[in-house]
């Protein structure tokens, strides 16, 4: 049997588009982001498939995702996409929905000594609002 | 005379050395830059949101103060300042609303004139590959380098543009010129795990084992990069090695400094560069 799930509502639709100014209908499912993407093992939904997901409009499924906090924005994916359509930015999108939303994640960051100040910035950037 | 923008990053590790070997470095090759009078962190990330304003801040006001200034371009040395400023830059140039926006709330009128430049740029379009190449007396002949970029120099390559982002060759070019052995390994573009090393710590240690396993493989006796983030990622993954196990990993400076004659031979050559152009205004005054 079949459970209809829950789709995103408008006004959550338009929140995205502002932020990431992207048709993100345009992706042709090729999975060159995700064959790129050197953090793709580690993600519960590979790129290309959080981009078919927000094409489904399933966004309860990508925030509540673990790639939205594995992806480190290293681009590669963006830099490849024949369609441009910048999965990284896409995934920033959603990040910074729910940050606007929560004010923080529940991924708590460590930060270990000696780290450069650059990650330690990047991570409450990341993290935190 | 070019503007100088430390980054909170570099100067917090100031013992590193990197700051002070690559400003000998240019300084011994002609090129002079004074940091700017006022500047704070860029922020350390690029902010993607196309709707928020408040990350370009930080950054427009450094790019702002070069002109400021009247300095010749801006020079930086850390990765992730370049990337941000230099993306912020190309935002201020083709976005009126972040024109406008950011010029009201800093009211100031910034369009994005400010040359962005980071060290191995400068080598390459001021100093010149053969020029540099004069200047080594100490050729490196028996290292083997690999060259290692990660993400921040490369992508996205519209807005960077400072190498081509699928095969660089500007740090290999370097590498020759010192005489020493480009090494080719398939990861000098891949990420080192950036940042993860806050967060999942294995993700990341995982990622830079796979690049410098590699650019062993491929012989290297050493590896070079820009980026403090890669080099503390790619050193502290070998952490639980043997000591002659390890793959050193270095600034890129340190090899130059070296085949340049060390870093006393760099600062008498940087002090005499400064007398002549001393005398030379002098005179023609
Ligand atoms: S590379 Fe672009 S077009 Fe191809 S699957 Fe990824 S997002 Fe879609
Ligand atoms: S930016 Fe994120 S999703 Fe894209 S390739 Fe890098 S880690 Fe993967």
């Amino acid at each position: 049997m079949r459970i209809p799930q829950k789709t995103a509502a408008s006004h959550q639709r338009e929140e995205l588009a502002d932020i990431i100014r992207k048709d993100v209908r345009d992706c042709y499912q090729c999975m060159k982001c995700s064959s790129g993407c050197p953090f793709a093992e580690e993600m519960d939904y590979m790129p290309h498939q959080m981009m078919w997901l927000t094409n489904l409009g399933l966004y309860e499924k990508i925030l509540n995702s673990k790639s939205l906090w594995i992806c480190a924005s290293c681009l590669a994916c963006s830099s490849r996409c024949p369609r441009d359509i910048e999965p990284a930015k896409v995934m920033e999108g959603f990040r910074a929905m729910i940050l606007r939303e929560r004010g923080r994640t529940n991924v708590s960051p460590v930060i270990p000594k000696g780290v450069p100040r650059q990650a330690v910035i990047a991570n409450m950037r990341k993290f935190r609002r | 005379m070019l503007g100088y923008y430390p980054g909170c990053t570099v100067r917090a590790q100031k013992e590193d050395g990197f700051e002070q070997e690559s400003l000998a470095i240019l300084a011994a090759l002609g090129i002079k830059a004074q940091e700017l009078e006022e500047w704070e962190c860029c922020g350390a990330v690029y902010p993607m949101a196309q709707d928020e304003y408040v990350g370009l801040l930080a950054s427009v006001r450094a790019l702002n103060q070069t002109e400021k200034e009247e300095k010749d371009g801006l020079l930086t040395l850390c990765s992730a300042c370049y990337h941000v400023l230099k993306r912020v830059n190309v935002r201020m140039k083709n976005d009126e609303e972040a024109q406008k926006r950011v010029g009201n709330y800093l009211e100031m009128d910034y369009k994005g004139q400010t040359e962005v430049y980071h060290l191995m740029e400068v080598l390459r379009d001021m100093v010149g590959m053969n020029s540099l190449k004069e200047a080594v007396t100490e050729p490196l002949k028996n290292e083997k380098i690999a060259s290692y970029y990660g993400c921040l120099f490369l992508r996205p390559q519209k807005e960077i543009n400072l190498v081509d982002g699928e095969n660089p060759q500007l740090m290999e070019d370097i590498v020759r010129a010192l005489g020493a052995e480009p090494v080719t390994y398939p990861y000098s573009t891949d990420c080192c795990g950036s940042y993860h090393t806050c967060q999942e710590e294995g993700v990341s240690r995982q990622m830079s084992l796979k690049l410098v396993e590699s650019a062993r493989r491929a012989g290297a006796t050493q590896m070079i990069t820009a980026c403090p983030l890669c080099k503390y990622n790619l050193e502290k993954c070998q952490e639980s090695m043997e000591k002659e196990e390890k793959l050193p990993i270095h600034y890129m400076t340190v090899p130059i400094v070296k085949a340049m004659g060390g870093m006393k031979t760099l600062e008498r050559k940087g002090e005499a560069h400064a007398y002549s152009a001393e005398n030379s205004s002098q005179s023609s005054a």
